[in-house]
């Protein structure tokens, strides 16, 4: 056994020229459609980035069909329209789905009251309440982010304002009545109280005042109403009315890409509720990037095949020139599998090493366009994905080991009977 | 009986045509027996010597060496009977020539999977009988024609075999040469090895065993 590998050991140093004739194909063939897939990736990553992320966002507004109306007053909304728990569910199983930001309305009367330097003001407001994840990012401190996570436990309760109320505030009532203008800096961290239960026209029984804070502001929700912790919302919905039913006004849906828009929004249609989307232009856009990812495809599988036939070629042509070797060992008692298993371990090996050197050149080369290459507003990929680096390597030992067949059989099955 | 060749039927398709190049031969060869085949070329002497090394596979006929039948089907056992029992010498010697003598040599043992210290006390002993000791970490491509052939003589008996193949063993040496190669395998007959030679040399003819020859695939006393 020994011996045996000692033959196949000497066989892979055997005719250094043709053998790195063979390595260096691999390297330029993988260290190329590499380099190609990483510049190729770059350029569809700054498509997708660019226009078809930012415009329109990856975010599905989900909101129940308007019940009918009669002159002013709207019709009892049927309850099949509505989006509860249920619904919630099936979205969340749809493919292409990241995340359900289910939004409520505080069903009750509520009241804020601010005191601010002597100047009391107080008001009838409206609430939503949406899940922590959704405005996790406007809460300016990590207190206000405990107290969203447990808004039954402790107080003051924490409330973000839309960022509409605060310029509709600004500009529609500070300046034409004289008042202070605020802004968010200031604004964030004051204290005010919150009455549950409790309107300029309706005080229901056991309303409650409650200390709550501003802890920051969101363009999340657009909206004219306050902010609260969906869990806060839900359990005072319940808590006045027994016949609630855990119905949400709307959802926002976080989808994967934009092919998961297009699919998500037609999905969600299809269950009987109105869409916000802006998928129109996502579909130019989606034409674009699939476009030019087509474009990329096809010239890295140009570039592919004529690495392959490359490689094809300089392993074909190094088994051909061994060949009268191979012949000499068949005749002095080689058997076909052990030659064959010596010339595949061979090719596989001068493939590998092949594959390792191309990649760890990619590494650099992709380092340094990552670095010297810019686009604007895109931040360039230098990394090669493991999966990458498996193909790379296993095709880089695959192809010199295939190509290397012919010689062999040509040898096995043609020239030998003839010769000795 | 060393080799027993019996019936054997090669076929040859050339151009089209089915062209029988061995037709019925049948051969018998003992040991410390030396035996000549000539004939004209192309009348199928090497085909011969390959279809009884394995290397070619009949269409008809069997061949038993040291009383194991050659299985032509099984790769793996007609490369192990190649390697133990038989020994084969080329004209063109087909030595690698990057290769020292001494691995050209070990060859056939690496390919055995047998090479211990008694193989190397052997190998030297032959290169030693063979007068080629000196040269043996030399490469075989600044060797003579005559050291080549001493080379490829080492190499046929590595494996210590009963039959020896040779196959036009002195077509590429000057006279004296090949004589000098002609007395070392005829002196193998001394070590009751069996010695099949395809050559047209009238100095071994003369000290051989027995001279055959090959007319229309049949096998034929020689005139």
């Amino acid at each position: 056994m020994i011996q045996r590998l000692k033959l196949i050991i000497k066989e892979i140093f055997r005719g250094a020229f043709v053998s790195l004739a063979v390595v260096l194909a691999v390297v330029l063939s993988v260290f190329a459609v590499g380099l190609y897939r990483i510049i190729g990736g770059n350029l569809e990553q700054y498509i997708r980035t660019r226009f078809a992320s930012s415009i329109p966002p990856d975010i599905i507004k989900v909101s129940a069909r308007p019940p009918r109306s009669l002159f002013l007053f709207e019709l009892k909304e049927p309850e099949k329209t509505g989006i509860d728990d249920a619904a919630l569910g099936k979205m969340r199983r749809m493919g292409g789905v990241v995340e359900i930001y289910p939004v409520a309305a505080l069903g009750i009367p509520l009241e804020a009251k601010v005191t601010w330097l002597g100047f009391s003001y107080q008001s009838d407001v409206l609430a939503f309440g949406v899940p922590y994840d959704l405005v996790s990012r406007d809460i300016v401190k990590d207190r206000y982010r405990q107290l969203w996570k447990n808004p039954l436990k402790e107080t003051p309760i924490p409330v973000v304002v839309p960022r509409n109320i605060l310029r509709s505030y600004n500009d529609g009532m500070a300046a034409p009545n004289g008042l202070p203008r605020i802004s968010e800096k200031g604004a964030a961290g004051l204290g005010f109280s919150l009455v549950l239960g409790k309107s300029s026209l309706k005080s229901l029984r056991g309303f409650t005042q409650s200390d709550a804070v501003i802890a920051g502001f969101t363009d999340q929700v657009d909206s004219l109403s306050l902010i609260l912790p969906l869990k806060l919302v839900l359990f005072y919905n319940k808590k006045y009315d027994r016949g609630f039913r855990g119905q949400y006004q709307y959802v926002y849906v976080r989808v994967r890409d934009h092919p998961s828009l297009i699919r998500v929004s037609s999905l969600t249609r299809k269950m009987g509720f109105a869409v916000e989307a802006g998928s129109t232009v996502s579909r130019q856009i989606l034409r674009l990037a699939q476009t030019v990812s087509l474009i990329v495809k096809s010239l890295e599988a140009i570039i592919t095949v004529i690495a392959v036939i490359a490689v094809s070629f300089a392993a074909a042509i190094a088994t051909f020139s061994r060949i009268e070797y191979y012949r000499t060992l068949r005749v002095i008692g080689c058997s076909r599998l052990f030659l064959t298993g010596m010339v595949f371990i061979k090719y596989a090996v001068l493939g590998f090493a092949g594959a390792l050197v191309a990649t760890e050149l990619l590494h650099y080369a992709a380092r340094q366009f990552a670095e010297n290459f810019h686009l604007t507003g895109v931040i360039l990929s230098g990394s090669i994905t493991p999966e990458a680096y498996r193909s790379a390597v296993l095709f880089g030992s695959l192809i010199p080991v295939l190509s290397s067949l012919p010689a062999l059989l040509r040898l096995y099955f043609k020239d030998l009977s003839r010769d000795s | 009986m060393i080799l027993e060749v019996r019936n054997i039927v090669k076929i040859y398709r050339i151009a089209g045509l089915k062209t029988r190049i061995l037709n019925g031969i049948d051969l018998a060869l003992d040991g410390g027996r030396v035996v000549c085949i000539t004939g004209a070329s192309g009348c199928g002497k090497t085909t011969l010597l390959n279809v009884i090394s394995g290397i070619a596979s009949p269409e008809n006929g069997s061949v038993y060496i040291n009383n194991k039948r050659m299985f032509y089907a099984f790769d793996l056992l007609a490369s192990r009977m190649r390697n133990r029992e038989i020994g084969f010498i080329f004209q063109t010697f087909r030595l690698l020539p990057d290769e020292t003598v001494l691995s050209n040599v070990l060859l056939p043992a690496r390919i055995r999977g047998l090479v211990t210290r008694q193989t190397r006390e052997y190998v030297d002993e032959l290169l030693s009988r063979l007068k080629i000791y000196k040269f043996r970490h030399m490469k075989s491509a600044v060797l003579s024609g005559g050291q080549k052939q001493r080379v490829a003589i080492a190499r046929a008996l590595v494996n210590r075999p009963n039959l020896i193949l040779a196959d036009e063993p002195t077509a590429n040496l000057d006279r004296k040469t090949a004589e000098g190669i002609l007395d070392l395998i005829l002196d193998l007959r001394r070590e009751g090895k069996a010695v099949l030679a395809v050559t047209h040399d009238g100095y071994l003819h003369e000290r051989s065993d027995r001279v055959y020859s090959i007319e229309n695939g049949k096998l034929g006393a020689a005139s």
